[in-house]
């Protein structure tokens, strides 16, 4: 006790000063704008390179996975340009088919940072401005759709993920023509809820649920998951359906926005016209 | 009131209107960016008691520097360099320390310790608080050419100043 006394009687003013100069620059990074930019666009700076090198190193152990993964989706492609060569035989389709290509165009990218066990997730990628990315531009991959994108900025973007409760896409089942929404309502990464499928609908286990292309956000036929229980509410007009979703959200590596090339003609067209 | 005390008080209001109210809308440059600027309120702090306690000391020059940050609308950046030069200040002092140790009754003055030593006590602080200073406003150190030309451009105008004040206000103590 007594040291502490003589320690704090000696040094007491080096103490004051860090107390005092940590006081000042904060007030400073607070309240001045010029030393607020700097501090912020530096923090995010340091964080963004963080994670990425973070990511760099994960990277490595997920080598296998990922090459297995593209090898399915280059088979995949392949298939569709066999069917594509198959249609050029009929004029009429390759018309159809050329027409839906030139919808959408895919920008790749890497997932750097990923959270998947709060009740709100937001992922980021290392695609930005720079690369053409825009707020409300969709995220696929290979097993589903990933998110939305809400901030961009030059090299990065941050989106709201499936896994967020804000989260809504339109969806449908693959063989029947009800579609409903697709929501998630927190707890298990795998599991979503597809809501508003009215109780007339015929829904079995094991349903495809793919995208609904109703919104500009994601093309369409994309297979989200399988349906896995489906229960009715006494009193209610709507099934209670789980989905399985075919993305493993905590896993997910290498994605894709979509961006809508006619998404404002799309837009205007859904508008309601008011004279 | 104790005479000294009474001298600190009005140096230091005296300093703060002049730095606040006069200096502060003093400035010449190119343009809208304005290099050289008239510092001397540092002054106050350089002159206080050379006995003061080191804590106390590093109070007041938060609270001086927090005052001149209301003139200049910017929180903390003054504060935070009259804070290292309070906290540097006992070691000029040291170093300038004359042979046989400063007088009981010895105040940091012109008058008490002569030109020569004044001078040095205001070229050593007057730096120090500039390049504190403007590292602070300016905020990246990358930008080091830039911190320390303006820290040459202002020295200069600012230790003639201190050096005039001296001279006209000294002798009255």
């Amino acid at each position: 006790m007594q040291n502490l006394i003589y320690f704090l009687l000696q040094y007491g003013y080096l103490l004051l000063f860090i107390l005092l100069q940590v006081v000042s620059i904060s007030m400073m990074v607070s309240f001045n704008e010029h030393q607020k930019n700097v501090f912020l666009s530096s923090t995010h700076q340091l964080t963004s390179w963080m994670d990425d090198g973070i990511d760099r190193i994960e990277g490595y152990f997920n080598l296998a996975q990922v090459s297995k993964d593209l090898a399915r989706e280059n088979a995949a492609l392949r298939q569709q340009i066999y069917a594509a060569n198959d249609a050029e035989l009929s004029h009429v389709e390759t018309k159809v088919d050329s027409n839906a290509t030139d919808t959408y165009q895919l920008i790749p990218a890497k997932v750097v940072s990923n959270v998947v066990t709060g009740l709100d997730n937001f992922i980021s990628i290392n695609k930005g401005y720079r690369n053409g990315i825009r707020e409300g531009m969709g995220i696929i991959s290979e097993n589903g759709i990933v998110g939305v994108i809400t901030d961009v900025s030059g090299g990065y973007a941050k989106a709201i993920s499936v896994l967020n409760r804000s989260f809504r896409a339109s969806a449908k089942f693959k063989e029947k023509n009800f579609f409903g929404y697709l929501e998630w309502l927190g707890g298990d990464p795998q599991r979503a809820a597809l809501t508003d499928i009215p109780k007339h609908a015929q829904v079995d286990v094991g349903d495809i649920i793919v995208s609904s292309g109703y919104s500009t956000i994601f093309p369409s036929d994309i297979e989200l998951g399988r349906v896995e229980s489906v229960t009715l509410d006494d009193g209610s007009n709507f099934y209670r359906i789980s989905v399985l979703l075919n993305e493993d959200m905590a896993s997910i590596e290498y994605v894709y926005i979509v961006d809508n090339l006619k998404k404002s003609e799309q837009f205007d067209v859904t508008k309601p016209t008011n004279r | 009131m104790n005479p000294t005390l009474l001298a600190n008080i009005s140096r230091g209001v005296f300093l703060l209107l002049l730095q606040g109210l006069i200096f502060r809308r003093m400035s010449l440059g190119w343009g809208d960016f304005s290099f050289i600027q008239i510092i001397i309120y540092p002054l106050f702090i350089l002159m206080l008691p050379i006995k003061l306690p080191k804590a106390l000391t590093i109070l007041i020059a938060f609270v001086y520097g927090f005052l001149v940050d209301v003139f200049y609308h910017s929180p903390g950046v003054h504060a935070s360099a009259t804070l290292m030069l309070a906290l540097l200040r006992p070691l000029i002092l040291n170093y300038l320390e004359p042979r046989g140790g400063y007088k009981i009754a010895a105040k940091p003055t012109r008058r008490d310790m002569g030109s020569n030593w004044f001078y040095q006590l205001l070229a050593i602080g007057l730096l120090i608080h500039l390049l504190w200073y403007f590292s602070m406003q300016v905020f990246i150190l990358a930008d080091i050419l830039h911190i320390l030309l303006r820290v040459l451009l202002c020295f200069i105008p600012s230790l003639l100043l201190m050096m005039v004040y001296s001279l006209i206000f000294d002798s009255k103590e």
